[in-house]
């Protein structure tokens, strides 16, 4: 369970009063469903409810969440794939829903390419924190400490087959070092394991635990993003201490294959609207995320070479099933 | 300014313009929310968060307290009435509460459940506020390996479950638990037990595998019973709440659920539902009538129902001191919080802000007011009763598929209610107890998961459980507890000439 | 329809056989699952047990309660027989007592029926009809009760449902005539 959502849940509720434009055609005329593969309030479903919020304003009618978490998400994805491909019926995606869980249970029906692309909409970047007594104070310490001490140093992070352990996996490969991955069932029990001093290391989103950072209980060791995040610039990407380990936890939107090309560029141009209306600003910023917005065309070529590098992953790590 | 008068300027807050009457709509709302199979305290809070917004800021926290107070309650109103629990804490209450109700005490048990979940709930916001501040780091030494030892405590339970057969009852416990490996394996990423179905990735939904094993199959035998009216729920069923005796008889159980709450609620993952169970075990341990439990013990609905309703303290304590939620619950407070400029975590006390103290005003406040809303709205389920029986469990059976299916849009939900429903009436008929299935699903997860991951934290080495000193003392406790009737019995064995007796109530 | 549990001759007998029924479908249960345990994918190595290890022991544990009850019910046979079985004699114990396999056998395809339907026909089709057939399985209501209680029962809890809690209720074939009353 992704906890930090909720705090932002209600904020983002809150915010709704922005003016409709007229639209460019007669679409939309009726309330657009938004398929979640989130329980309420649980996992990524805050964001989804923030990016509906923000685009109701834009396109004149509501987008209404309907939370379908059944089969780790991917009954989700089933239930917008059967939907006519009318423009009406939207599904929120991500690395996991829309990658990684197909392939891993072998549904290729149910993978993103499935589906028509719309939008990539922002993401989350991909932490290591240390403990405040840390005896490294650079990466390469800790890369020597951990190659001279073989599953010596954990680190806490959320489940197998997520984001948080693709990185430490690839980053393990990369730097030739064995760490304790120690897989907890979100962010917050990792977080909790970590603040127990139950591990060395953590991995996750920095909003959840933006409070520790700034009382010293957590320090930032590295991020892997393509370039230093605003939110922590002093602190070293992954990819320039020579780790080509970059990874964010990006979210998107997807429709049932076979939606008119223009709707598709009336609900693209909406999205990347919204993304610059006040109450997405301010929720974004909130939520330490940032904004990654691709059009339909970008994100269908940025989806083709994410598949292809997280299949790679999944192959090598064994994760694929029969 | 001392943490009285902060208190009593938050009473003077949750109290002013229409504080009360939100409160007691929350209260009212939380409720009938955990009244409904499916719908947790969760959704109810989530599905309440929105009327919140026009509210100041002190109105909409007390509010939400009022939604949660009264959802953690709720559940046992079906349970007790219908053998259908409405969340999953309140399945344990159901052991005894419907044994009431089949005995013509409905109301006798539902007052219990109320008064005595009042007061856990009360006691543990009082710890919480005296407690939670200063030793808000004390969550931090609950690790693993404490809270699957708290799991394998809870499993001895699985022997008072059992009836006439402990074989049946470990059969039926381990089935439970293998309930819980189903679906994808988080520290491994590997697919276990999905027999080929996608649709059971997420594993087994613990509330429609609870309502089939314990309502659908009890619907299922009223409807093909030889025809005797009136059984679901007792024909004459009295509708006197409990006496002040009765409720000081309990006294012992209350505390005892009171503490295993407080305990239980504090430790992170644990929850509601394995604390009510573990609650359960311990009241019929220090019971002088434990030979009543699970023959409609008042006792064995005071205790689950107290500590279900006292986790809602500790499971603040991760909330508010560390910004970590214990519960989905909890999450949806901490974002009622953040959104009103209190930022829970290491900075709670240095921010001085009033809220966090009208917030614990509303916690006790909306305590209170359970009572009387919780009697209101008791009369009323109580007139079920009254329906023809063929109404009524048409109405149940139809309840609980909507209600299966409303919390995730997912037709394998009330699917699984009614696979569950046969199985529970298999095991019924066997003399299986359903009960010890359903600890093992509330538990089974916490024992696995816990136990593997200990065992990464301490590189490979179960020395980790000895090592532990609170991890220590529950196994040695469990231990202690699993060996005492056994050379009790092999000490009386020795000295009378008489052995025939024993080895037949062995089994 | 054969009842075998209802109207056995020796409710000794029938219980005996029925306690061998079950330790046997524990036994296979439960090997079963150590068959299909053994042959999950072992995943990322994380933890030294393994995502094998607790459904390979919980399953023999399964087994083993099989065998150890068929033992105890053949060796108590040997002395005497009805007691083993345990059941029946506590009325407060949680088991079911006589009963027809037939309205069972109803009851349980008649709820399996309406989650066929729920869907497709729409929760407002399938409902009444589910509420009002448990009903004449029940027997026993007047005939306002059989008209008035579907009725209810199904228009009460849609309001509570899809408008209450905001939960989208499947229309099912209705969903064209709702939308645009909606």
């Amino acid at each position: 369970m992704k906890v930090a959502g909720w705090m932002v849940l209600a904020l983002v509720l809150v915010i709704t009063a922005v003016p409709a434009y007229p639209g460019a055609e007669a679409y939309p005329t009726r309330p657009i469903t938004f398929v979640v593969g989130f329980a309420p309030g649980g996992g990524a479903d805050v964001f989804a409810r923030a990016l509906a919020e923000a685009a109701r304003g834009i396109l004149g009618q509501p987008l209404v969440v309907e939370n379908r978490p059944g089969a780790g998400g991917t009954a989700a994805n089933a239930y917008a794939s059967s939907r006519p491909a009318d423009g009406y019926t939207l599904l929120f995606a991500h690395a996991g829903s829309s990658i990684i869980t197909p392939i891993i249970t072998n549904q290729p029906g149910l993978k993103w390419d499935n589906f028509d692309t719309i939008a990539r909409i922002h993401g989350e970047e991909e932490w290591l924190m240390v403990q405040p007594d840390a005896p490294w104070k650079t990466m390469e310490e800790l890369v020597a400490f951990a190659k001279a001490n073989p599953r010596k140093v954990r680190v806490a992070g959320s489940a197998i087959g997520g984001i948080d352990s693709f990185v430490v996996l690839s980053w393990e490969k990369a730097a030739g070092i064995d760490v304790e991955y120690v897989p907890h069932e979100g962010g917050g029990p990792a977080g909790l394991t970590f603040l127990g001093k139950n591990a060395e290391m953590l991995i996750g989103n920095v909003s959840e635990f933006f409070q520790h950072v700034q009382a010293r209980r957590m320090v930032p060791f590295a991020v892997a993003s393509e370039r230093r995040s605003p939110i922590f610039p002093n602190v070293p990407t992954l990819k320039e201490k020579g780790y080509d380990v970059v990874f964010t936890q990006w979210r998107s939107v997807l429709a049932p294959s076979g939606t008119p090309p223009s709707r598709i560029a009336t609900l693209a141009a909406a999205f990347e609207r919204a993304l610059r209306a006040d109450s997405w600003k301010r929720f974004n910023s909130n939520a330490r995320a940032v904004d990654l917005y691709l059009g339909p065309a970008d994100f269908r070529r940025f989806l083709t070479a994410e598949e292809a590098r997280l299949a790679r992953i999944i192959e090598e790590l064994g994760l694929r099933s029969r | 300014m001392g943490v009285l008068d902060q208190l009593l300027a938050g009473f003077g807050q949750a109290l002013s313009g229409y504080g009360l009457l939100i409160m007691a709509a929350g209260v009212a709302w939380g409720i009938i929310g955990g009244a409904i199979p499916g719908i947790s305290g969760a959704v109810a809070m989530a599905l309440a968060l929105p009327y919140t917004f026009s509210m100041d800021a002190a109105t909409a926290l007390v509010m939400l307290a009022g939604v949660w107070a009264g959802a953690n309650y709720g559940g046992s109103i079906p349970a007790i009435l219908m053998r259908m629990p409405g969340t999953p804490g309140s399945a344990a209450a159901l052991l005894d509460g419907y044994e009431l109700t089949r005995q013509g005490h409905a109301a006798k048990a539902l007052g219990i459940s109320l008064v005595c979940g009042t007061i856990g709930g009360l006691i543990s916001i009082i710890v919480l506020i005296a407690l939670v501040l200063p030793l808000g780091n004390l969550v931090l030494a609950f690790g693993s390996p404490e809270v699957c030892a708290l799991a394998v405590f809870g499993l001895t339970l699985i022997a008072g479950l059992s009836g006439t057969s402990i074989v049946k009852g470990l059969a039926a416990g381990a089935f439970g638990l293998l309930l819980t490996a189903v679906g994808l394996d988080t520290l491994t990423g590997s697919l276990r037990l999905t027999f080929g179905r996608t649709e059971l990735l997420s594993g087994i939904d613990i509330i429609s595998a609870m309502v089939g094993l314990f309502a659908v199959s009890e619907m299922f035998y009223q409807l093909a019973r030889p025809a005797r009216r009136g059984e679901v729920v007792a024909g004459a069923a009295s509708t006197a709440f409990p006496t002040l005796r009765e409720l000081r008889a309990v006294w012992r159980a209350t505390m005892v659920g009171t503490v295993v709450g407080l305990i239980v609620g504090i430790m992170p993952g644990a929850g509601a539902t394995a604390s009510s169970f573990v609650a359960y075990n311990e009241a019929k341990r220090w019971s002088k009538h434990p030979e009543l439990f699970g023959k409609g013990s008042m006792e064995g609905v005071a205790a689950p129902e107290t500590a279900n309703n006292a986790v809602q303290g500790g499971d603040l304590v991760p909330t508010l001191a560390l910004g970590i939620p214990g519960s989905n619950s909890a999450a949806i407070m901490l974002a009622a919080l953040i959104l009103h400029g209190i930022i829970p975590g290491p900075f709670l006390l240095t921010q001085q802000s009033p809220l966090v103290f009208t917030l614990f005003a509303g916690l006790i406040l909306v305590n209170f007011l359970m009572i009387p809303v919780g009697v209101l709205i008791l009369r009323g389920c109580l007139l079920a009763l009254r329906l023809p029986p063929p109404s009524l469990i048409a109405s149940i059976l139809a309840i609980i598929v909507i209600g299966t299916y409303a919390a995730d849009l997912f037709l394998l939900n009330p699917i699984l209610a009614l696979v569950f429903g046969v199985i529970g009436f298999g095991m019924r008929l066997t003399g299986f107890p359903p009960a010890a299935t359903v600890l093992g699903l509330v538990l089974g997860f916490l024992v696995e998961s816990e136990l593997r991951r200990s065992l990464i934290i301490s590189h490979g080495s179960w020395a980790i459980f000895v090592t532990r000193p609170i991890a220590a003392t529950l196994l040695a406790l469990t231990v202690g507890f699993l060996l005492y009737p056994l050379v009790l019995n092999l000490w009386r064995l020795r000295r009378p000439p008489r052995p025939a007796a024993a080895p037949a109530s062995g089994r | 329809m054969h009842d075998p549990f209802s109207s056995a001759a020796d409710p000794a007998v029938s219980a005996l056989r029925r306690e061998l029924t079950a330790a046997g479908v524990l036994v296979a249960f439960g090997l079963y699952i150590v068959s299909v345990a053994r042959r999950i994918p072992l995943g990322v190595a994380t933890d030294p047990l393994g995502p094998r290890f607790f459904p390979i022991a919980l399953g023999a544990l399964i087994a083993l309660c099989g065998v150890l009850l068929a033992s105890g019910l053949i060796l108590a046979r040997g002395r005497a027989r009805p007691a083993a079985t345990g059941k029946g004699s506590d009325p407060d114990d949680d088991t079911v007592g006589t009963f027809s396999v037939s309205r069972l056998v109803a009851a349980i395809v008649l709820t399996a029926l309406y989650l066929a339907a729920f869907e497709p026909l729409g929760y407002l089709l399938a409902t009444p009809l589910y509420v009002l057939s448990v009903m004449l399985l029940h027997r026993g209501s007047a005939p306002g009760t059989l008209v008035l209680t579907p009725l209810v029962v199904t228009v009460v809890l849609y309001a509570v449902f899809k408008y209450g809690l905001l939960i989208p209720v499947p229309d099912g074939i209705l969903e064209p005539l709702l939308r645009r009353g909606g």
